[in-house]
C-alpha cells in the first residue's frame, strides 16, 4: 500500500552485499598464497604513496593538509544525507483526501478520508468475530486507496470476512456516490492457549 | 452476522440508484492498481534489513567523517587516523593467516547473504482472496485456523488437539485423536476440502488430512 521503493530498498542490500563479499574475498585471498598475497605490501605501499602524492599537490591553506580531504568529506555528507533519505521515505503514502470529484458550476467538493475511515470503523468496530479493526487511506499510483485491516478471532473463516467488509463498502459507497479501491487485510492475533483444558468427566 | 452497519441513505428522488461509478478509472484501471497492491501485500519490502544496512553504513560514514576532520584539524584520532588505517592495510600480510581467512570467510558469507536476500523474492506467508469489490489479502494463519475450526467440527475434537499448517499451495490438517474415540478421516477431509473449495484463494490450496496413529487421553 505504502509507497516504499522496494528496487531502492534491494538495491541497498545487494550493493552493501557485494561490497562486503569483495572485501571478503580479497581477505580470503590474502590469507591463502595467491599472487595477491605475495604483492600485497608492494602493491599497498605504492597505492598509498599514490594518495599521498596527491593529498601533497592539492595543498590547503599551507603544507600538511590537502582540500582532497574536503572533497572526501563533501561526498561523505553526500551520501549520509542520502541514506537519511532513503530511511525517511519507507512506509509513506498517507492521504487525507478521499476523492475529488471534478467541479461543478456550483463549486468543488473535496470528501475527506475521515469521512470513509469514521463509517467504515463504526460499522466493524462492533463485530465480534473480530479483535480489531483499522482503516486508513493511501496514494496507491496517484489515486486514494481505503485500506481495512482487520484482526480476526479464532476459526473465522477468511471468505465470510471478505464478503462482509464487501457489503459494508458497497454501502459506503452507495453513500458517498462514488465507489474508491479498497484493500482488505486480513490477519489473525491468535494467542496460543497457555493450559490445558480441564476434564470435567 | 449481527451489529452495526453503515446506513445508506434513503435514495432521493432525483438520483438515480444504480452502481456507483469508480472515481474516474475503468474496471480495467482497477484490476491493475489490485494487482499490484495484491503483488505488493503478498511480498516483503524487506524495509527492515534495508534500514538496518542504511545505518550501519550511516554510523561507518560519521565515524570516517570524524577522523577526517580531526586529521585535519591536526588532533588526535579517536581510533585511528588515516595515515595508520593505510599502514594497516598495507601490513596485512603480516597478520596471522587464520585471523584473516577467518575474518574473510565471515565477510564473504555476510555479503552472499545480503546479495540473497536482496535478490530472493520475499513472498510472505499471505494469500490473495478473489473478491468483486475489493483486493483481499488473508493471512495463511487465518485460513488454518478457520480450517481448523471445520476439521474440529467434522472430526468432533478439540480443536486445541487440531493443527493445521497452511502452506502457499497445500493445507494440512494434523488430528490427534481423544483415546476411545473413531475419528472419520474421510468426513474430516470431505468438509476441510469443501471450506478449501469455497474460499477464492489465489494460489488454490489442497487440502490433506492426517489422524494420529495414537490418541491422546482426555484430549
Amino acid at each position: 500500500m505504502n509507497t516504499t521503493n522496494r528496487g531502492a530498498n534491494r538495491l541497498v542490500i545487494i550493493v552493501a552485499g557485494v561490497i562486503v563479499l569483495a572485501l571478503g574475498a580479497v581477505a580470503i585471498a590474502l590469507a591463502l598464497p595467491t599472487v595477491i598475497r605475495a604483492q600485497w605490501r608492494d602493491g599497498s605501499n605504492q597505492a598509498t604513496r599514490t594518495i599521498v602524492d596527491w593529498l601533497q599537490q592539492t595543498p590547503l591553506s599551507g603544507p600538511g593538509t590537502s582540500w582532497l580531504w574536503l572533497i572526501g568529506l563533501a561526498a561523505l555528507v553526500v551520501l549520509l544525507v542520502l541514506l537519511l533519505v532513503f530511511i525517511s521515505r519507507q512506509g509513506k503514502g498517507h492521504t487525507s483526501t478521499l476523492a475529488t470529484p471534478p467541479p461543478t458550476e456550483n463549486g468543488l467538493t473535496v470528501v475527506d478520508s475521515s469521512v470513509a475511515v469514521g463509517l467504515l470503523n463504526d460499522a466493524l468496530a462492533d463485530r465480534p468475530e473480530f479483535v480489531s479493526s483499522s482503516v486508513s487511506t493511501y496514494l496507491v499510483k496517484k489515486r486514494p486507496v481505503l485500506k481495512i485491516a482487520v484482526t480476526c478471532r479464532r476459526g473465522v473463516s477468511p471468505h465470510e470476512v471478505a464478503t462482509m467488509v464487501s457489503t459494508q463498502l458497497g454501502a459506503l459507497d452507495a453513500l458517498l456516490g462514488i465507489r474508491i479501491p479498497a484493500f482488505v487485510q486480513i490477519s489473525g492475533g491468535f494467542r496460543a492457549r497457555v493450559s490445558r483444558a480441564t476434564r470435567l468427566q | 452476522m449481527t451489529g452495526p452497519s453503515i446506513q445508506s441513505a434513503q435514495p432521493r428522488t432525483n438520483r438515480p440508484v444504480t452502481e456507483p461509478p469508480a472515481a474516474g478509472t475503468t474496471p480495467a484501471a482497477e484490476a491493475a492498481l489490485y494487482r499490484r497492491i495484491t503483488r505488493r501485500e503478498t511480498h516483503s519490502p524487506k524495509s527492515g534489513l534495508a534500514i538496518v544496512v542504511a545505518v550501519l553504513v550511516i554510523v561507518f560514514l560519521v565515524y570516517g567523517g570524524v577522523e577526517i576532520v580531526l586529521n585535519m584539524l591536526g588532533q588526535r584520532a579517536l581510533v585511528a587516523s588515516p595515515t595508520q588505517v593505510a599502514t594497516a592495510i598495507s601490513q596485512a600480510d603480516s597478520y596471522p593467516v587464520s585471523n584473516v581467512l577467518i575474518a574473510g570467510i565471515v565477510a564473504a558469507l555476510v555479503g552472499i547473504a545480503l546479495i540473497v536476500a536482496g535478490l530472493a523474492g520475499g513472498r510472505r506467508a499471505r494469500h490473495s482472496l478473489a473478491d468483486d469489490r475489493a483486493a483481499v489479502v488473508v493471512d495463511n494463519e487465518v485460513i488454518a485456523s478457520a480450517l481448523a475450526r471445520t476439521a474440529s467440527h467434522a472430526g468432533n475434537v478439540d480443536p486445541d488437539n487440531t493443527t493445521v499448517t497452511v502452506s502457499h499451495r497445500a493445507a494440512r490438517v494434523d488430528i490427534v485423536p481423544t483415546s476411545g474415540n473413531h475419528i472419520d478421516d474421510r468426513k474430516v477431509l470431505d468438509a476441510v476440502t469443501a471450506q478449501v473449495a469455497s474460499m477464492p484463494l489465489k494460489p488454490p490450496l489442497s487440502a490433506d488430512v492426517v489422524v494420529e496413529k495414537h490418541g491422546k487421553v482426555g484430549a
